[in-house]
């Protein structure tokens, strides 16, 4: 059973007329709830979260560095934080006999959250336009660190599921208001019931998003021994080297590849003239130079990149 | 053992130093943009570390409890050679 919802019913056959099983004993209960929303993040609902982790930051760090189909990510929290959260409460369904006046409750409807950031800009508004679609599920974080996942059966945990989210338009500034980048959520709150709330999740508000990095030729003329690039960040072209200095420089951060795709293993990496230099081989010719894959990155501690257009350099 | 090492603030990979032909040429062109002052005592570090990377010792695969002896280089030769004959 992947999720602990409604777990009895599914532990075995139960006929339902013979029994009333499925009903909980109401008396205790723990009053610790979520207070008002700091974060969002989505991840595969089917991400399992082991039952032994003990450092959830340090996991939700490693697994935003993680391949797409495991990925992690932010949405709101104080790297981007919150400027407002419009809920749009679940409408009860219910139905009223007209002939004795009872109400029946039939089901819970559809809770709607829009996060607002002022943060981001156009380009922020693209890449949540992105989630649309996805199946990502979702993990809520207050701020104080409490926040929900499921707990299943295992003892492991889950993202909770749901029904849809991702970019949802962006308000334009008014002269009274400014502008304000828009992601919807909706799920179902009979779902989210089951959730678990957790504790200890506070620096998990400090989690960064991926940023998309350019590898471009280097403005020094690369030679047969040494290839030079630079890095930037796709929106705002934001100079990666000068930011991380001599920490991207290594060796395993980069991939070149001649003009047949055969890979060049650099024999050295260094910051130089404020542009990444690689020593090696490369007879004269066209090579292609990219950022390694981010699961690499993470290892070499480069954190929050990842790298999307590679450069194109020629040597001579 | 390290694998690759970091000596004024440039990375190095020992292994691709190995493999790369012109090994010599490498190590001064890695170090090209320092100061000429620390040019030479960059390449003696990095020499140092390529030597006792180089100097490592082949990894064996010993069964727990079994006697271990060190082999001379003739005793390993004859050791190969009778196995040889045997087949």
């Amino acid at each position: 059973m992947k999720y602990n919802f409604l777990a009895v019913l599914q532990m075995a056959l139960i006929e339902a007329c013979t029994g009333s099983t499925s009903i909980k004993n109401p008396g205790g209960g723990c009053d610790k709830m979520l207070g008002p929303s700091k974060g969002l993040f989505a991840g595969p609902p089917d991400l399992v979260i082991p039952s032994g982790t003990t450092d959830i930051v340090a996991y939700i760090k490693q697994q935003i560095h993680a391949v797409a189909s495991a990925r992690v990510y932010p949405i709101a929290n104080f790297i981007r934080p919150l400027f407002d959260m419009v809920v749009n409460a679940a409408q009860p369904v219910k139905e009223t006999s007209n002939y004795t006046g009872e109400e029946i409750f039939i089901r819970s409807g559809t809770e709607n959250r829009t996060y607002k950031t002022k943060s981001g800009g156009l380009c922020l508004a693209k890449a949540w336009a992105t989630f649309r679609n996805s199946g990502l599920g979702f993990m809520d974080i207050d701020g104080a660190g409490l926040f929900t996942l499921y707990k299943n059966s295992d003892g492991s945990y889950s993202f909770i599921s749901a029904l849809n989210m991702g970019g949802a338009g962006f308000d334009t500034a008014t002269g009274n208001t400014v502008f304000k980048n828009n992601f919807s959520l909706s799920y179902d709150p009979d779902q989210y019931i089951n959730a678990t709330v957790l504790d200890g999740g506070y620096g998990l508000l400090s989690l960064k998003p991926l940023e998309d990095v350019d590898v471009v030729a280097g403005t020094t003329p690369s030679t047969t021994t040494q290839i030079y690039v630079g890095v930037t960040t796709e929106c705002g072209g934001k100079d990666v080297v000068a930011l991380l200095g001599s920490g991207l420089a290594q060796v395993s951060n980069f991939i070149i590849k001649n003009n047949v795709g055969t890979v060049i293993t650099p024999t050295a990496a260094a910051i130089v003239s404020g542009q990444v230099r690689l020593t090696g081989t490369y007879p004269a010719g066209v090579y292609t130079v990219s950022l390694a894959p981010t699961t690499t990155l993470y290892t070499n501690n480069v954190f929050y990149y990842e790298g999307q257009t590679a450069a194109s350099v020629t040597t001579s | 053992m390290k694998k690759d090492v970091r000596i004024e603030g440039v990375h190095v990979d020992l292994d691709a130093l190995k493999a790369d032909a012109p090994k010599d040429l490498k190590k001064t062109e890695i170090f090209s943009h320092l100061p000429e002052s620390k040019q030479d005592a960059a390449y003696q570090a990095l020499q140092a570390e390529l030597d006792t990377y180089e100097a490592k010792p082949e990894t064996v695969t010993v069964e727990k409890g079994a006697s271990v002896k060190n082999f001379t280089a003739e005793e390993t030769k004859t050791k190969a050679s009778s196995k040889k004959e045997e087949k």
